[in-house]
């Protein structure tokens, strides 16, 4: 018998909410499941929901949230959360938790228009403008809405969420949003913030960190760390950092490309070191300065050019190799999994890169040391293709005379890593040269360091004259 | 089946409840404007439900921003809002033959997004596709097909039975752009119809079933 009720209830079950794809519901869900301590939004009993909205409204009513936070950056004007400054004498938590819970028995009319987030209920007959969902209209230029009239029609569950999301949000100098898919990801995403407001009692300042994307890589690096490697093939990533108040609104929308999800999930994993150096590498060399007596200032507000060339899909394999100290800042395996799975070389291509490499180190490393020095310096300054080509002519040169047996490659093997590379922007001849010295750096680091850097300066000028008369 | 290919300059897709200061654009269309696509070809309302299979892929050579001064309705009062872009846009539409004849002299204008993305119809071409792994993009995917980019709930189809007119269907889906890169193609790759013309896997939405 109670099996059968028990398949009934399910049958008949419609859980109050769902997940809907809309970053800000989204994120009210995320809120409503962290405080009560769920994972999935079937879970939810109707105590958790009261719950949960007992203790956002005991915060709202506060002036930090109502004034400096709701008011001023999310939902400007709001009646419902009673952030209209002339409902300030009015404000207390009883009554926004009596207008949050009101929302959720509104009645629907099914003459209304199904919610256009959620389409599942009715939308609301009230008027929705952007004073009660982020940056979704005004009533003054109804332009956009359908047919210039009524506001957008979303349901009073979506709404009721959107009144949850400041909880779970992060308030740089916008407020930001991590929407992520599995959305138990977005739970991991988030849960530091509802950790800050059971703390704190005051909106998650994420650390104080200025930037969305650097917070965002210092989180995916911790999350990562947790995860297995399998979790995140199908993961989605997107920030929304945006502002709403009554001087202005606008939103970044901000797409995390799934291989560099799993990348930096791998780095922070298997190569955290590394991935630092690599990071490291790429902050703006004046923010860093000025920083500089403030180390841990950097990360958090300072711009870096790896974080940008990720999100912008361009290469950071430069990044990879420090030329200044002759280093290779990775594993290879991390270079390897960033070729293939970021940039999209494939294996059998780094493969034979490799083996090129491997074969030059074989050659380099028998020269004396400021003829070796020397001769990476020339791999390092190629600019231009023919200068590249001339340093796979005098590495040749020198196995001969070195009486070292085979050639360095045939012509087909040349001709290869000369032009095959060349039409891809990330896969470029540049690409391979980048790679090359990766391979060197990793295997003669040490001698390289010891050979004397004004005596390889010397030396070249002269057989860079000698070859020019040629 | 028939490839319908459309072009413009221009073209825009908003998020659906974006609409204040900033307008971001989708980097696909949602489905609800290939809707308004097919409506104005055929003259007459379209409810993709009622299609046996549409399907569909844009390509833009990228993007851009632009001010906007809007003409608040019915009073005297302006604003400025900034609206982003696709410029040099292709969109390929997947749709039964019987599709032919309303794109070879469609009804209305052709819009790919706002009243100034206006299109043209370049090819109409009769194809075959067959089955196989491909990489999916410049369309949006449902979102249980595991394959990452962005999720966002999006309309599918308005009835346009009443002004003002309603949403009738909303879904969550994976918004996949056109894949550039050989990575991206990897990233989005599944068991797709694929056209060799484009070198892209081809999503036939069937919403009716």
């Amino acid at each position: 018998m109670k099996e059968i009720e028990k398949v009934k209830r399910s049958e008949e079950y419609s859980p109050p909410f769902v997940w809907t794809g809309h970053p800000f519901t989204d994120a009210g869900l995320v809120a409503l499941l962290l405080l009560s301590g769920k994972g999935k939004p079937e879970e939810l009993t109707e105590k958790d929901v009261e719950n949960a909205v007992e203790f956002a409204s005991k915060l709202y009513a506060r002036k930090e949230w109502s004034s400096g936070y709701i008011h001023a950056m999310m939902l400007p004007n709001s009646g419902i959360l009673m952030a209209n400054p002339s409902m300030s004498k009015k404000r207390t938590p009883e009554e926004i938790k009596k207008n949050l819970l009101a929302l959720l028995s509104e009645e629907e009319d099914p003459n209304a228009p199904v919610c256009e987030i959620c389409g599942r209920k009715h939308s609301r007959q009230k008027p929705v403008y952007r004073s009660d969902f982020p940056l979704v209209g005004t009533g003054g230029v109804p332009n956009y809405f359908p047919s210039g009239r009524d506001g957008a029609n979303i349901c009073s569950h979506c709404l009721f969420l959107a009144q949850m999301m400041p909880l779970a949000a992060y308030r740089l100098s916008r407020v930001l949003i991590i929407h992520a898919y599995p959305y138990e990801l977005m739970l991991e995403f988030h849960r530091e913030a509802i950790n800050d407001v059971k703390k704190s009692e005051l909106a998650s300042v994420a650390r104080d960190f200025k930037r969305p994307e650097n917070f965002l890589f210092k989180k995916l690096g911790e999350i990562g760390r947790k995860l297995e490697a399998g979790k995140l093939s199908g993961a989605s990533i997107t920030l929304y950092y945006f502002v709403n108040n009554n001087q202005g609104q606008e939103i970044d929308v901000i797409y995390i490309p799934n291989p560099i999800l799993r990348f930096v999930a791998l780095a922070s994993q298997h190569d955290s070191a590394g991935w630092a150096r690599i990071v490291s590498m790429g902050w703006n060399r004046g923010c860093a300065k000025r920083l500089a007596k403030k180390q841990e200032e950097i990360e958090k507000s300072c711009e870096n050019d790896v974080y940008h060339r990720l999100l912008d899909g361009e290469s950071v394999l430069h990044y990879f190799i420090d030329p200044q100290s002759r280093r290779a800042n990775s594993s290879w395996r991390l270079l390897s999994f960033y070729c293939s799975e970021v940039l999209g070389l494939d294996e059998n291509a780094l493969e034979f890169v490799k083996r090129v490499a491997d074969r030059i180190v074989e050659t380099v490393e028998k020269l004396p040391d400021n003829k070796l020095s020397r001769r990476i310096r020339e791999l390092e300054r190629a600019e231009k293709l023919y200068q590249f080509e001339g340093f796979f002519i005098r590495i040749e040169k020198d196995r001969q005379e070195l009486g070292i047996p085979g050639a360095l490659m045939g012509f087909d093997d040349f001709a290869r890593i000369l032009t095959s590379y060349g039409e891809d922007l990330n896969v470029s001849w540049k690409t391979v040269k980048n790679l090359l010295l990766f391979r060197i750096y990793e295997k003669l680091h040490d001698r390289l360091m010891e050979a004397s850097p004004e005596g390889a300066e010397e030396e070249e000028v002269e057989e860079e004259f000698e070859e020019g008369e040629e | 089946m028939i490839r319908v290919e459309l072009k413009a300059w221009t073209a825009s897709f908003r998020f659906p409840t974006f609409q204040s200061g900033y307008q971001p654009t989708l980097p696909v269309p949602p489905p609800s404007t290939i809707q308004g696509i097919l409506s104005a070809a055929k003259g007459e309302p379209v409810y993709l439900s009622e299609l046996p299979y549409v399907g569909y892929v844009f390509k833009s050579d990228g993007r851009g921003v632009d001010l906007e001064k809007i003409y608040a309705l019915g009073k005297v009062e302006t604003d400025i809002i900034k609206r982003e872009f696709h410029y040099n846009v292709e969109l390929y539409l997947y749709l039964p033959d019987c599709w032919e004849e309303h794109f070879r002299r469609p009804h209305y204008q052709l819009l790919l997004g706002r009243s100034s993305d206006v299109a043209t119809v370049e090819e109409i071409k009769r194809i075959q596709l067959d089955e196989k792994e491909a990489p999916l993009g410049g369309t949006v995917a449902p979102i249980n097909l595991g394959l990452p980019g962005m999720v966002h709930s999006l309309i599918v189809e308005y009835d346009y039975s009443s002004v003002p007119r309603r949403a009738k269907l909303v879904k969550p889906f994976i918004v996949l752009p056109f894949p550039r890169t050989g990575a991206e193609k990897r990233r989005q790759t599944t068991k797709a119809l694929y056209d060799p013309e484009l070198d892209i896997g081809v999503y036939l939405h069937r919403w009716g079933e």
